[in-house]
Order: structure tokens, then sequence, then C-alpha cells
């Protein structure tokens, strides 16, 4: 117990040293990922940003945890089996429980893969003052060779991309395509209107006018919610991690030692939340696309729950 | 967008490297896992029927043991009361035979007692009637006739038989 203490304090006293004596640059916080230089795939013009680079190694890594633990399944489980159902099994359950048994087995791939390389993506963040501080100088600045996927915008929008058209998609699926185009573009109101008009349906003519109207607005409202779904998931998941990460890097230059342990708890904490959220809202909102259009109401009020959490 | 770092082709490559992740992951790890939890949740239920099977065909046969075991024991109560009738037929056979023996027995007894006093009657009757002669002959003084004399003697006794026997009846 004294032992171990000890050798911290000697562990933090030659930290503290060799930070006097060698003090190095940090990179500047930017908002845009940094393009490697030199590092540019031709044919297609793609310049290798640190973030890319990151998310390649995201993807090795699940890919590497994925060839680790389903391999060799056996029916009564041992160690990492054990961890793998544990997460398959209890991830399947929460699509199971807001998705129904119906849809399950169709979202389940597509939010669970959002989840796990969200978590992934967000946890690699926590890495920051160690990431900041490794890799190329430019112009007298350092350009990070790793930077979390989950600060890059492209990461973010491409996932909120995603999630929103696979929502369309399984509306369609589930409604049929004129069905689900009609929640947006709402005429049945004003069509009863004209109905009323000509004679063929009794009614207050002034009255379903208005209601018609309102319903066709309220369509428009829900093109604009959709729209306004990729940016809140893009910049919600940005945004934490984002500022996050200043937080991580800010921290440390105001005092190096111990004070910014619990804001790595705390950015632990925040980016497991937000991998959650990103996933959870993707299965509520896909799950209320596929409630046929009676039930709607009732589905948006069910999955008022996830939205809570997200402030 | 350029300020914000966004650019089409790395929106577009990170919306390809989801889609590798998700074919591969759903590849290495959910099919697998899954069909594994669902394979194992089949046979869990499998065993618990056979379970369940196997237990009612124990009951089942626990009750046909129990049946056959009453069954079994209502016969030999079964045997057990005709073997105890026959033997009371029997012991009353042989009592009958004992009886019908003994009945036998004194009834030979009593003949033999008969011929035994009928006998000695006669032995006695001759033996008088010697004694009667020999009497008469020391009072007469001679010998009479020994035929004749015992011919005379045998009447007067058979007279003598059937006088009281007379006298009885007469009563």
């Amino acid at each position: 117990m004294w032992r171990i203490l000890i050798i911290s304090l000697i562990a933090l006293a030659l930290i503290v040293v060799v930070r006097i004596l060698f003090p190095f640059p940090v990179s500047p916080i930017t908002v845009a990922a940094e393009p490697l230089p030199g590092l540019v795939i031709p044919g297609i013009n793609l310049p290798i940003t640190n973030s890319l680079l990151t998310t390649w190694i995201a993807m090795v890594l699940l890919i590497g945890f994925a060839l680790w633990a389903g391999r060799n399944l056996k029916p009564i489980p041992t160690g990492k089996q054990n961890a793998a159902e544990m997460l398959v099994e209890g991830l399947y359950g929460l699509v199971e429980s807001i998705a129904g048994p119906k849809w399950a087995p169709s979202f389940f791939p597509t939010v669970t893969t959002i989840f796990l390389f969200v978590l992934v993506s967000n946890w690699i963040d926590l890495l920051t003052p160690i990431l900041a501080a490794v890799g190329f100088t430019e112009h007298g600045e350092i350009i990070p060779i790793l930077r979390s996927p989950s600060t890059d915008l492209n990461f973010t929008l491409g996932l909120a991309l995603i999630s929103v058209v696979l929502t369309q998609y399984y509306g369609i699926r589930s409604n049929g395509l004129l069905t689900y185009l009609g929640r947006f573009i709402n005429l049945k109101g004003i069509v009863r209107f004209f109905r009323v008009l000509t004679g063929k349906e009794k009614g207050n003519a002034f009255g379903a006018l208005f209601m018609g109207l309102i319903d066709f607005y309220m369509g428009l409202v829900e093109i604009v919610s959709e729209v306004a779904k990729i940016i809140s998931f893009s910049f919600r998941l940005f945004g934490n991690i984002f500022a996050g990460e200043v937080l991580l890097l800010v921290i440390p230059f105001l005092l190096s030692f111990l004070v910014p342990l619990p804001f790595l708890g705390l950015e632990t904490f925040v980016g497991l939340i937000q991998a959650f959220i990103f996933a959870v809202l993707t299965l509520a909102f896909m799950s209320m696309a596929t409630v046929v259009h009676g039930g709607s109401e009732h589905a948006e009020r069910a999955a008022a729950t996830p939205d809570n959490v997200s402030v | 967008m350029q300020a914000l770092g966004i650019s089409p082709n790395l929106l577009i490559t990170q919306i390809v490297n989801f889609i590798i992740l998700l074919v591969v992951l759903r590849l290495l790890l959910y099919k697998p896992v899954l069909n594994m939890l669902h394979s194992r949740r089949q046979k869990i239920q499998e065993s618990l029927e056979y379970a369940e099977r196997v237990k009612a065909e124990a009951a089942e046969q626990q009750k046909e043991f129990e049946r056959k075991l009453e069954e079994t024991r209502r016969e030999t109560q079964a045997a057990a009361a005709a073997a105890a009738q026959v033997g009371e037929k029997e012991r009353e056979a042989i009592l009958n035979q004992a009886r019908e023996d003994a009945r036998k027995l004194v009834e030979q007894a009593k003949e033999q007692i008969e011929y035994e006093r009928k006998k000695m009657m006669a032995d006695l009757r001759d033996e008088v009637v010697r004694l009667s002669l020999l009497a008469a002959q020391k009072v007469i003084g001679q010998s009479l006739d020994d035929q004749a004399h015992r011919q005379l003697v045998s009447e007067f006794i058979a007279q003598a038989d059937q006088l009281p026997a007379n006298g009885h009846n007469g009563h």
C-alpha cells in the first residue's frame, strides 16, 4: 500500500520535472479535422484526415473484437463468449423492447453498429491529452496524427444521414410509398373541403377548409422535423464530444495533475451516454416510422421517453 | 461547410466506412451470436420438454406399478383364502374319517365283546351241564347213559333259559 503510494508520487514528480524541462507544444483546437500532410488518395481526391485515420482504427478495433469474441461459439459459453453474448443479447433485448419482435431483426444490426462505432469513437476521445501532442509539425503548429471521429462533422453527419435515410426506408417499407408520403404532403383535409363544397359530403365548408389547411401545414412541419433530425443528430454528438475534447485539453493546462481525473470520468460517461442516445433515437425514429399512420401519436408518446434523455 | 470541415468526399467515405463495419460486424458478430443464442434457447426448451415428458412417463409407470402391486396383493389374498378353504375341507374330511374309524373300532370291539360273552355263556352252560351230571351221578350213585342224560339236562337248561325271559316278557 505505502509502496504503491511512494512509487506513484515519484512518477508524478518525474512527470512534473519532464514537463517543466521539456515543454512541448499542443495542437491548436480546430473544428475541422486536419488533413495529414502529403496523404491524399489520388483518384478520388480524398485527403486522409486524422479523424478518418482514427475511424479506420476504430473499425479495426471493432472488427478485431468481433473476430476475437465471435469465433468458436460453443453451446456452453466461457469467458469471452459470455461477454459477446451479454453485449449482443442485451442490445437485442433493448431493440426488441422498443421496436417489437416484428422489426427488431431488421433494426438490430444498424442500431448496434451505430452504438458500438460511436462508443469506440467517443472513448478514443479520452486519449485526447496524449493524441493532441503526437503529430506532424507544419508551420510551427502540431497536426495530431489521431483525432476522435466523433469530433469530425463528416463522421457524425454521415451517421445522421444513414439514420434518417434508413428511417424513411423503413417507413416506406412498412406503410407503402403513398401512405408514407401522405404523412408529409397531407392533402386529405383539403380534398374533404372540396367534397363538402361540391355537396358530395355533408359538413361545414369553412371548418373543413380550416382543418385541411392545418393538416397540410402539419405535414410541412413533419418535413422540417425530418431535416432537423439530421442536424440534431450530427451536432448533438459532435458538440458533446468536441466540447469534451476541448475540456480535456484545457484542464491540464490549468492544473496538470489529479484535477483532470474527474473530467476523464465525466467524459467516459458522456461518451457512453451519447453513443446510447444516438442508437436509441435512431431506433425510436425507425419504430415510429413503421407505425401505421393512425397510431403514430401513440408511437410519438412512446418515443418521447428516450428523447428526454438526450437533453 | 468548409469552415466546419465538411467535404462530400469525406462524408461519403465515412458513410462507406459505416456500411463496411455494419456488414462485417453482422457477419462476424451479430449473426453467429444470435444464432447461438437462438439454438441454445431451442435446446433448453427441448430439454425442458423432454424432462417434462420423462417425468410424466415416470409418474405413469409408478401408477402402473402400484396398480400391479395391488392386483398381486389381491391375488395372493385370494389364493391364501382358497388354500385355507381347501385345508378346512381336508381337515373336515380327515376328522370325519377318524370319527368313522373310531366308530367302526368301537363297533368291532362291541361285537368282539358280545361274541366273547356268548362264547363264555356257552362254555358256562356246558360247565353247568357237566357239573349237574356229576352231581346227579353222585346223588343217584350210578352212572346214567351219558348221552341220554346230557340230552336231558340240555333241554332242562334251555327251558330254564327261557323261563326268566318269559317271566320278563310276562311283566
